[in-house]
């Protein structure tokens, strides 16, 4: 584990060297942020990911429709406990077997999901 | 940078501070702590990678940030403005990371306590508690089925670890509502999880013993209580190098889909080599 964590601040020093000059190295990932779309947390995340991204797009997280991630190559799940009870959650992706795009689950979004999906992530 | 080792921490790590990394811009600002997980509770699955810990009030071997199959887990709960360069990094780092895994898939099952109202714990989380405190041994309580738990009620450390010696091998999740001894798989005397349970159940499928119904029971995946031996033989060496045994998953044999359709074995298909896609490189926006 502390292994993985020097390599992580070792590869975080090589992508904050590139500095806001005109054509600054983005990676080709089209990424889909999934979360409280009108929300001052949604609007930080979307000026992050177009930083750091060829394209990114907000979608929210309560009228989401599992199709409009079609586009997306990596999508960005925000999903708080504040905002759910866990017990009443309901997966914005469908069903586990139906979702195929590699996702981030940030925050506890991981612990909403475990719950509906029986995955890891739903003790901690 | 040093920072105080939690309270929590305190039974396994002896020192007074742990080196952490810093990703949030503010350190000692008050905010709504994210989510860790107990990943030490499944190792043995395949699709399983933990990339690193962080500070939390449970445990320093729960996982911060860490993937199963294509879903990758970022404990951390900041916005992006909240965190420092090292914390935005390791994000910009860990959706590049997960981008690559396009057919990896999460493969171990497991119910949630909080939804589904069970929790099953892997065998060792017993020897975890035979090792620990005085309270610790209390808390067997909650890992063992009622009955299993009331034989044991009273006995001594020492006593509970012979018996843990002698049950390990054969314990399962029964109907989810704690471990108890499979008696069945006691009797058969071929530990469920070795190697060497299919070719001896196999080979005992003949007999009017519990080998099909052992079978049934730990390889569901398989032709099924009803088939014959030659159909379960034939699965056994189609399957055998893909297929992992899994406590939290079910106390089950699972087949690894990634590995089989790669024809790698699953013991050899861990981490970064599970990713579909190469590495990503940085280009002009």
């Amino acid at each position: 584990m502390r292994r993985w964590a020097s390599l992580l601040a070792v590869a975080a020093v090589g992508v904050c060297c590139a500095k806001g000059v005109a054509g600054e190295p983005v990676l080709p990932l089209r990424v889909l942020y999934v979360g409280n779309a009108k929300s001052p947390r949604a609007v930080d995340y979307d000026a992050f990911l177009r930083k750091h991204f060829k394209q990114a797009t907000v979608a929210d997280r309560e009228r989401f429709d599992p199709t409009a991630a079609k586009g997306a190559d990596v999508v960005l799940l925000d999903w708080s406990q504040r905002d759910t009870d866990l017990r009443k959650a309901k997966s914005p992706f469908g069903k586990l077997e139906e979702w195929s795009k590699p996702t981030v689950l940030l925050g506890s979004a991981g612990l909403l999901l475990a719950g509906q999906w029986q995955i890891i992530g739903g003790a901690g | 940078m040093p920072f105080g080792t939690p309270e929590a921490w305190k039974n396994a790590v002896s020192d007074r501070s742990v080196d952490v990394l810093p990703l949030a811009r503010d350190g000692k600002k008050d905010r709504i702590p994210g989510w860790c997980t107990y990943t030490h509770e499944h190792e043995q699955a395949p699709e399983l990678e933990v990339l690193c810990g962080g500070i939390n009030y449970k445990t320093p071997q729960a996982g911060a940030v860490w993937r199963q199959g294509h879903l990758l887990h970022f404990g951390f709960d900041l916005a992006p403005s909240e965190m420092s360069n090292a914390g935005r990094a390791l994000l910009v780092n860990a959706i590049a990371y997960v981008s690559r895994f396009t057919e990896d898939r999460p493969i171990v099952r497991t119910p949630c306590v909080f939804t589904q109202g069970t929790r099953i714990f892997d065998r060792d989380a017993i020897a975890r508690r035979l090792q620990g405190s005085d309270e610790d041994l209390k808390a067997l309580e909650y890992y063992l089925t009622k009955e299993t738990y009331a034989k044991l009620k009273g006995k001594t450390r020492a006593q509970l670890v012979e018996w843990f010696k002698d049950a390990r091998d054969y314990l399962h999740a029964g109907d989810g509502q704690g471990l108890l001894m499979d008696v069945e798989a006691r009797s058969f005397g071929v530990p469920p999880s070795s190697p060497e349970f299919f070719p001896k159940a196999i080979a005992g499928l003949g007999d009017q013993g519990p080998a099909r119904r052992l079978l049934g029971r730990y390889a569901p995946e398989g032709p099924g209580t009803d088939a014959k031996p030659e159909q379960w033989r034939a699965w056994w060496e189609e399957n055998r190098k893909y297929l992992f045994f899994s406590d939290t998953g079910g106390y089950r044999w699972y087949i690894d889909p990634l590995a089989k359709r790669r024809r790698v074995p699953t013991s050899g298909l861990r981490g970064p080599a599970r990713a579909t896609r190469p590495p990503l490189r940085a280009v002009e926006s």
